[in-house]
């Protein structure tokens, strides 16, 4: 009963106390932290150049592979336009980078921005909807456990997590394909759809893998937030006002508790993009996951670039969502 | 990014997997097999001591494509999961058998390896002289030759290709770079002059690189990225409809194709062939069961013997010139010494190895030439596993007491080239070599062995690119010598002769002794040469793989 009505409640309905100079605060706020994006991102970008060429093992040793003779490795050194010094590599990457360009990749010589165009959206979308369903299963999971603590559903709850948690995602992923995919044959095995419907189809295996790590400590997480908050004053005064426990449990104490939770899924979802390298590898998704890992076997300076810089502001946009969303939930936070 | 440890992890956990789902795989009795299981008597040498002992050998049948009952169906459309799908199409400038082995099905050249991988057949050429002087080619087009585009193949494109070819300084010129002109002679015929007279040359001109464009088409493009990345046009059974790197390339049938099917009608009989980019072996397996694709390649050793029993599909195993050894590095102690280097190859349970790691799948090495390649010694005897005769040469050594601390490196990931070191780590130890096995991600171990500061590796392997050995034994013997610094005047004079040999018997007989002095000086540890593996819907025919590695798709179809 109380799993349906919860979660509509909880997202508008802003506290009482805002007022205008709240909102131009935050305004200010969001402008500053973007600002200070700036910086981060330039730093991880020149710290990334420095590091993917200073690491040992060069384009054109890869490609050319075990064949390969030192003339031919001069040859495809400059085919490649790595004979120039590193400091000129550096001057073009970042008059580029300015333009917006991110150069394109040394093996299959597409332009990195494109591939960024064409795999980001796979992963995000991957990371949304793990997200998503990690919250989906957290929520009810934790209430229900926090409010029958150390019954036997809690315990199955919490063993059944402790279990996930200590299992990997690829393990899972590749029993779940053949389960599901092979022997009762209800989701694909591979594909990732054309409609946004069938991406949640076809997607939902990797994403519900995907999910599995961070539900388990999200939940874990919540149901002792809501333990705690259940024992604090201001819910044994909504509950003396003779306020309805739906509302309590609502308003008052899931309300409280997911501050703590919601920092933790920000924290996940820089966790679930990267997650997704395995994962997009097991179930067969051309995502950014997969991009990097070749491109940093191939040592695909451009590629690795690009993609670490696209990693590097997505993950400091999640970061600021994050810090934006508690303001909302937690009126002693001031932007 | 995963840590090595954590791929390692990933691997073994992948193997788990794979065995439990093979274990829910129901087994069918008509399936055809290629793997036959036998029961045989061997003589090995434990301890000084000859021993008769039974063994069960697992050997690989030489696969060919059945001719179907019925005859081929047209049409349909081929779906097929790769490892990696090709990244590049440049023939001059790419370098990696994921884009080679697709490559061949659009892009022709004058001449071509036939089905068995043994020799050079015609291809755009119907023929070709050669002067008595051994120097000057002349090749007659086929007539009525046409590109994917529908215009006329000319000796003018054919002579441009060809000098596109020799010019560039990409991995592959040196097919051709023996060529000293290129002539038009007329509409239909090209002559190819050399500066000296070479055994490898035909060989050589059917190399990928060597493919055949057209003139007007590939100058229009603008830039070779554009032509080979957007253009494509070659005349091969394939044309490239649909190309995504990293997630798919879809390859269209060619109207225009010249060789003709079974029907008496134009090959090839698909419509079209999907290759899927499905970078692991267990998904691209279990997609195959699950009816997503029709067919994969690169199955590990270790599921084939579950999946040759599948009832959806075919395991089959292919020859190959696929070998495997491991690489020494001379003037790292204690493989400085020859008894050293020739006791490792003899201490190594090639047998043991063959089961332990590749599942009994492939065949002992005896020789660093594949023994589906040519000139392959036959005469040579190996390394025959014995202890006893290891022991005595690390006793004649200059580490008589043995060694402990030299390295075996393995490009991590690498599941082969870690479990035979494994193996040989613990083999090794009993003739008092004790050797670290150390992972190193493979990007930064080839740049060590490119400096020399690697010590023993385990995980390279070599395919040949041409139906000749010259290639490779100017890898192995002259430049750079698998990296050994190894240096023997001798078989460097006779690889630099059989080059220029062109009576095949006596160039074979060069190779015969370079092989032999190769094994004399031990120069690395001959380990055994490998199958290439196909799981294939069983309404799939007439697909085949040749020793080289290339997908032949023309003659494949679905009967469906």
């Amino acid at each position: 009963m109380l799993l349906n009505v919860w979660w509509v409640r909880l997202l508008p309905d802003p506290p009482e106390y805002e007022s205008l100079e709240d909102e131009v605060d935050r305004v200010t706020y969001i402008i500053g932290r973007l600002l200070q994006m700036v910086p981060t991102v330039f730093t991880i970008t020149v710290l990334v150049f420095l590091m993917i060429h200073l690491i040992p093992g060069d384009p054109a040793t890869i490609r050319l592979g075990i064949k390969a003779t030192e003339e031919k490795i001069e040859a495809m050194t400059k085919h490649m336009g790595l004979d120039k010094p590193l400091w000129v590599q550096f001057g073009l990457f970042v008059k580029n980078l300015l333009r917006g360009d991110l150069g394109d990749s040394l093996i299959s010589r597409i332009p990195v921005m494109e591939l960024i165009q064409r795999r980001l959206p796979l992963t995000l979308f991957l990371a949304t909807y793990a997200a998503v369903l990690a919250v989906t299963m957290t929520i009810p999971l934790a209430l229900l456990a926090a409010l029958n603590k150390d019954s036997f559903i809690d315990q199955v709850i919490r063993t059944v997590f402790v279990s996930l948690l200590s299992t990997p995602a690829f393990w899972i992923g590749i029993v779940l394909l053949i389960v599901l995919g092979i022997k009762i044959s209800i989701f694909p095995v591979g594909g990732m759809g054309e409609t946004f419907g069938e991406r949640l189809y076809y997607l939902f295996l990797p994403a519900f893998t995907l999910s599995l790590h961070p539900a388990a400590v999200l939940t874990r997480n919540l149901r002792d937030g809501i333990l705690s908050t259940l024992r604090s004053e201001h819910v044994v005064f909504a509950r003396a006002k003779g306020l309805r426990e739906r509302l309590v449990l609502i308003k008052h104490v899931l309300r409280n508790a997911m501050v703590s939770t919601l920092t933790l899924l920000g924290l996940y979802m820089s966790w679930l993009v990267g997650g997704s390298v395995i994962i997009e590898t097991v179930f067969a998704l051309p995502g950014m996951g997969w991009t990097m890992v070749q491109g940093i076997m191939g040592r695909d300076y451009p590629v690795v670039q690009g993609l670490t810089l696209t990693f590097g502001i997505l993950v400091s946009v999640v970061y600021l969502i994050t810090d934006i969303a508690y303001s909302f939930l937690d009126a002693r936070v001031t932007l | 990014m995963l840590s090595r440890k954590r791929w390692t992890t990933v691997f073994a956990l992948m193997g788990m997997a794979s065995m439990i789902l093979s274990a829910c795989a129901t087994p069918t009795p008509e399936v055809v097999e290629r793997v036959v299981t036998q029961i045989v008597k061997e003589t090995v040498v434990v301890e000084g001591t000859p021993q008769v002992v039974e063994k069960e050998v697992t050997r690989v049948v030489v696969a060919t494509p059945e001719p179907a009952a019925g005859g081929p169906k047209r049409g349909g459309a081929l779906t097929w999961s790769r490892n990696s799908i090709p990244d590049d199409l440049d023939m001059a400038w790419n370098d990696a058998n994921s884009n080679i082995w697709v490559m061949v099905n659009i892009f022709e050249s004058l001449v071509r390896v036939n089905a068995k991988g043994t020799d050079v057949e015609p291809a755009l050429a119907e023929s070709w002289t050669v002067s008595d002087d051994g120097l000057a080619y002349t090749f007659k087009l086929r007539p009525g030759l046409t590109f994917h585009d529908g215009t006329a193949v000319t000796a003018e494109d054919v002579v441009y290709s060809m000098q596109r070819s020799y010019d560039n300084e990409g991995p592959w010129n040196w097919s051709i770079s023996n060529a000293d002109t290129f002539e038009v002679v007329d509409e239909s015929t090209v002559r190819i002059t050399l500066k000296e007279r070479s055994a490898e040359f035909l060989a050589g001109l059917a190399l990928f690189s060597n493919g055949v464009f057209p003139k007007a088409a590939y100058e229009a493009a603008g830039s070779p990225e554009e032509f080979f990345q957007k253009v494509l046009t070659g005349t091969g059974p394939f044309m490239v409809d649909d190309w995504i790197v990293g997630e798919y390339i879809v390859l269209k049938k060619n109207p225009y194709y010249w060789e003709m099917g079974e029907d008496g009608q134009p090959l090839p009989y698909l419509d079209e062939v999907k290759l899927t980019q499905v970078p692991e072996d267990s998904t691209r397996v279990l997609q195959v069961q699950s009816g997503e694709t029709d067919a994969t390649d690169a199955v590990p050793f270790s599921q084939v013997a579950q999946l040759k029993d599948d009832s959806t599909a075919n395991l089959t195993l292919w020859p190959s010139t696929q070998s495997y050894w491991i690489m020494l590095n001379h003037t790292v102690p204690p493989f400085d010494d020859v008894k050293i280097r020739q006791a490792l190859n003899y201490a190594a349970d090639k047998q043991g190895l063959l089961d332990a790691v590749l599942y009994g799948n492939g065949e002992i090495a005896i020789s660093f030439m594949p023994k589906a390649g040519p000139c392959w010694n036959p005469n040579l005897e190996g390394f025959p596993y014995d202890l006893a005769k290891a022991k005595q040469l690390v006793a004649e050594s200059k580490y008589p007491d043995g060694h402990t601390g030299a390295k075996i490196m393995v490009p991590s990931g690498r599941v082969i080239g870690r479990d035979q070191a494994t193996v040989l780590q613990d083999m090794w130890s009993k003739i008092g070599i004790n050797v670290e096995v150390n992972e190193i991600e493979g990007g930064l171990l080839s740049q060590m062995s490119r400096n020399k500061e690697h010590e023993a590796i385990s995980g390279y392997q070599w395919t040949n690119d041409v139906v000749d050995p010259a290639q490779q034994a100017y890898w192995f013997v002259v430049d750079p010598a698998m990296r050994s610094s190894w240096v023997n005047e001798r078989a460097i004079e006779l690889v630099e002769q059989a080059a220029v040999e062109l009576d095949p018997q006596k160039r074979c007989e060069m190779y015969y002794e370079v092989q032999e002095l190769f094994n004399e000086d031990a120069v690395a540890v001959l380990l055994y040469h490998t199958p290439f593996t196909t799981f294939i819907n069983k309404d799939v025919k007439g697909f085949y793989q040749i020793p080289l590695g290339w997908l032949v798709f023309k003659q494949t179809w679905i009967d469906r």
